[in-house]
């Protein structure tokens, strides 16, 4: 059975897809038989991505399929060592489904207040639908400084959930390296990518915890 | 120096949402519906009879002089208009191949 990793959030642009790939990419350069499960049909970002990745003949090749429904994307799973499902930017009955199946449902968030609310009253829902909170954890993305890093750490801690170490910074250059079709951690600017590594290695410890 | 590391410093983002605030989305449908017209949109009256009987349709043909003389006298003779006499002769035709 594959370990089965869900990227969710209630918002767009938070960076599911980019974990999601990030995570695919390490897993794959490991030598794991991994998909994304791409299920925002509406936009495709992860498949187009794919695309680019594949134009661009970029090593190692990172498996992407479009799905429905979470349904159809856990029916795969079988096939795979790690299923990563990268949701769609909104919540729904199908947010429960994909958190009862996963071993890990990773929120990635900004630091804001606008990002943090809603993000805890997502949990929240998840909680109290019965998944368990160890596995609900948060990954904080578009950090500007250490201090916004700390508060929104608290703050999520402070709201009975884990968050990842590490976080990703608000820089251009993550954007560039998936604009040309390669993960975070396959930026050429080497303090970005070992953050990137450290906040994706972090995940990784914890689905095998 | 004294390690205050593990006194806890007053949140400068204020308590997070508590768990009666928990969001309802989980039981939104999965696949988000379309959006319905709640209100039919504003149709303008119109008297005209093209749009009364739906004979919308251009439908021009080129006929024989014979068959124009035929139709003609049968619409006089009868009250009728032109498609009035073709919408009886296709119903008469359709009625006698059943």
């Amino acid at each position: 059975m594959a370990a089965v990793v869900a990227f969710v959030s209630q918002k767009g642009g938070v960076g599911k897809s980019t974990l999601a790939r990030a995570l695919a990419r390490e897993a794959a350069a490991g030598g794991l038989r991994v998909k994304i499960a791409d299920l925002d049909t509406q936009q495709g970002t992860s498949v187009d991505w794919h695309r680019q990745r594949l134009a661009a003949g970029i090593e190692p090749v990172v498996s992407v399929e479009a799905f429905a429904t979470a349904a159809q994307a856990l029916g795969v799973a079988n096939g795979y060592d790690i299923l990563i499902i990268d949701g769609p930017a909104r919540t729904s009955q199908a947010t429960l489904d994909i958190a009862r199946a996963a071993n890990l449902v990773v929120q990635p968030t900004g630091a804001s207040l606008d990002d943090l609310r809603p993000a805890v009253r997502e949990f929240h829902a998840l909680a109290k639908a019965g998944v368990p909170t160890a596995r609900l954890t948060f990954a904080l993305n578009r950090i500007g400084t250490p201090a916004e890093e700390a508060d929104a750490r608290a703050y999520l801690e402070e709201a009975g959930y884990s968050v990842l170490a590490g976080c990703l910074l608000e820089r251009p250059a993550y954007r560039q390296a998936q604009n040309g079709g390669h993960a975070i951690t396959e930026t050429r600017f080497s303090a970005l990518k070992e953050r990137a590594d450290a906040l994706i290695q972090s995940l990784i410890d914890r689905v095998t915890e | 120096m004294a390690d205050v590391s593990k006194l806890k410093k007053a949140s400068r983002l204020g308590p997070p949402p508590a768990a009666e605030e928990a969001s309802g989305n989980l039981a939104a449908p999965e696949i988000a519906p379309a959006p319905t017209a709640t209100a039919s949109p504003y149709r303008r009256r119109d008297m005209r009879s093209a749009r009364r009987t739906n004979r919308t349709l251009p439908f021009a043909t080129r006929v024989s002089p014979e068959f124009d003389e035929r139709i003609r006298a049968i619409a006089e003779r009868d009250g009728l208009l032109l498609v009035e006499v073709m919408e009886r002769a296709l119903d008469a035709y359709e009625a006698q191949r059943s």
